[in-house]
């Protein structure tokens, strides 16, 4: 029941997700041929950034695998994605109305357990939300008379949901200090931000945390980054395990 | 055996921020009673509440209910097992229905008893199928006790439960606790500001005033032993202290000393037979008297 009320808690902006993202999926999918016509009327300069970029699209659009990593999981899936896992994490007990957090608060059940089942309601609905549109992604795909493997689906969404997980923990540990729900919102969305700069910064590469949710490596041929996914496990874990103790340690 | 006492707290202190909201609360609530919890606005009984039910933790001191500790998060959780809470704000979910907040609820306690379920969602006429944020704060509280009721509790811990009521929604209130608590011997602890409440359904009363117990125990007791002694002089009414315990409080104002008195006034008229008063009188007090008397604010 806990769960369940956890689950109902956050249906909303779960429903709002399970729609957006496949709708946009989908619509990455279903523009394939209208982007094949456009990538050879266009003829791209590689002298400039901008250049560079529609060269590297134009190149990635050659073929259907390629495009669809490019531009699903490897742009809007991850960017979605990571802006829902945010909006999901962000709430629980301390954004409740002060009211009706008494009551939960007087129910016969401990606060870890509380956030626990508010964790575990929120990353069952994060795996919804990156399988689902990369499971659509492979049923759609035929309609443009093309095809996208299952498993590659299926790879790309685990290294997206393991990275959105991480995501998802840092808004939930945040909002275990934030009474209202957009700052942890904010924050985790700045947090995602840092790390992208990061990224170009350092030119980080195999222990990057988007570069795992972009499914990078196993694009390369370099499979899944098992090391980062255990390190994304650990993290979510530590973020998780220190709101639920954060929480249990206030008044109210 | 059975604890003599369902709650208990010694020398409990709280501090918000270094604000002290309890200074030192020692209470007891025994075993099948009606105790009503009285004080002014801020006086700490919310806060004690929330001691009781391990939302909030002490700075300092104990308290225990059904013996276990209240500061004990897994003996808190067998604490809120057994006892029945209403809220101040009346707190439930405004996404659920009726029905679906009762469910919820039912979910957490195996004593669940669907008998009372139906009979107070018939007594308070709560449409099952409508929503909580259409519930008027009558309604609400209604729900509230309800779910509190039908859970197989064996404490009743109730903040404010008539506050906002019409005179009938209190009514109806106060007959089902009181209903509920004869019938399966509930003890009931409930804080408010309205003495009238109190006057009627409660057998024990806990004054307290602010953070510190002022007055705790049977209301009949309190009522036969409470007297109000007034003492008239011929000059200004001297400064004295009593020395026989039992005196609540002492008030001067010109030639008049009034003396509150929770030991009867045999001892206290002894005394005050030293200070040599023209004139000496007593009276009974009600409990609005001696919450009065015993939360005034000192000039």
């Amino acid at each position: 029941m806990l769960f369940q009320h956890a689950f109902l808690e956050t249906r909303w902006r779960f429903l709002i997700g399970l729609v957006v993202l496949p709708v946009s999926a989908a619509f990455v999918a279903l523009s394939y041929p209208q982007v094949v016509a456009l990538s050879q009327s266009v003829t791209a300069s590689p002298t400039t950034a901008l250049g560079r970029e529609v060269a590297e699209g134009i190149e990635l659009a050659k073929t259907y695998d390629s495009y669809v990593w490019s531009q699903w999981f490897r742009q809007e899936g991850a960017q979605l994605g990571g802006l829902f896992a945010a909006i999901i994490g962000t709430g629980g007990l301390l954004s409740q109305a002060a009211a009706s957090r008494l009551f939960t608060l007087s129910l016969p059940v401990s606060r870890e357990r509380l956030l626990a089942a508010r964790a575990a309601a929120g990353l069952t609905q994060m795996l919804a939300l990156t399988v689902v549109p990369a499971l659509v992604i492979v049923l759609v795909s035929p309609l443009v008379s093309r095809s996208f493997p299952l498993i590659d689906a299926l790879a790309y969404a685990l290294g997206a949901f393991a990275g959105c997980a991480v995501m998802f923990s840092l808004a939930f540990f945040l909002s275990s200090m934030f009474g209202n729900v957009w700052a942890p919102v904010v924050l985790t969305m700045c947090a995602g931000a840092a790390l992208a700069a990061l990224d170009q910064i350092t030119g980080a590469d195999r222990f990057s945390l988007l570069r795992m949710i972009h499914g990078d490596a196993y694009f390369h041929g370099l499979g899944l980054l098992w090391t980062m996914l255990l390190m994304s496990v650990l993290a979510s874990s530590a973020f998780v395990y220190a709101g639920i103790r954060h929480v249990a340690r206030q008044d109210f | 055996m059975a604890d003599a006492f369902v709650v208990e707290t010694t020398d409990l202190r709280k501090s918000y921020d270094g604000v002290e909201a309890l200074r030192g609360l020692t209470l007891s609530v025994p075993a099948g009673s009606i105790c009503g919890f009285l004080g002014r606005t801020g006086a700490g009984k919310t806060t004690t509440i929330k001691i009781l039910l391990g939302m909030a933790r002490p700075t300092a001191g104990r308290a225990t209910v059904f013996g276990l500790p209240a500061d004990s998060p897994a003996a808190s959780v067998d604490i809120r097992r057994r006892t029945g809470f209403v809220g101040d704000d009346k707190g439930l979910y405004d996404s659920m229905t009726v029905r679906g907040m009762i469910r919820h609820t039912a979910s957490f306690y195996p004593q669940w008893s669907r008998e009372l379920e139906e009979k107070y969602v018939r007594r308070f006429e709560l449409g099952p199928e409508r929503g909580i944020k259409t519930l008027s704060r009558g309604m609400r509280t209604k729900l509230a006790l309800l779910l509190a009721l039908c859970r197989g509790a064996d404490l009743l811990m109730l903040d404010e439960p008539t506050t906002g009521l019409d005179p009938a929604a209190t009514e109806d209130v106060l007959q089902a606790l009181v209903g509920h608590a004869a019938d399966r011997g509930t003890t009931v602890f409930f804080s408010s500001h309205q003495l009238a409440d109190v006057e009627q359904i409660a057998d024990h009363v806990v004054i307290i005033d602010r953070g510190r117990t002022a007055v705790a125990g049977a209301l009949d007791d309190l009522r036969q032993n409470y007297r109000r002694i007034q003492l008239v002089f011929d000059g200004d009414a001297p400064a004295y202290t009593f020395q026989t315990r039992g005196v609540a409080r002492v008030k001067r104002a010109g030639r008049v000393m009034t003396v509150l008195s929770s030991a009867g006034i045999d001892a206290v008229l002894g005394e005050a037979r030293q200070l040599n008063p023209v004139s000496t009188d007593s009276t009974p007090v009600t409990l609005k008297d001696i919450f009065l008397d015993t939360v005034a604010v000192e000039d």
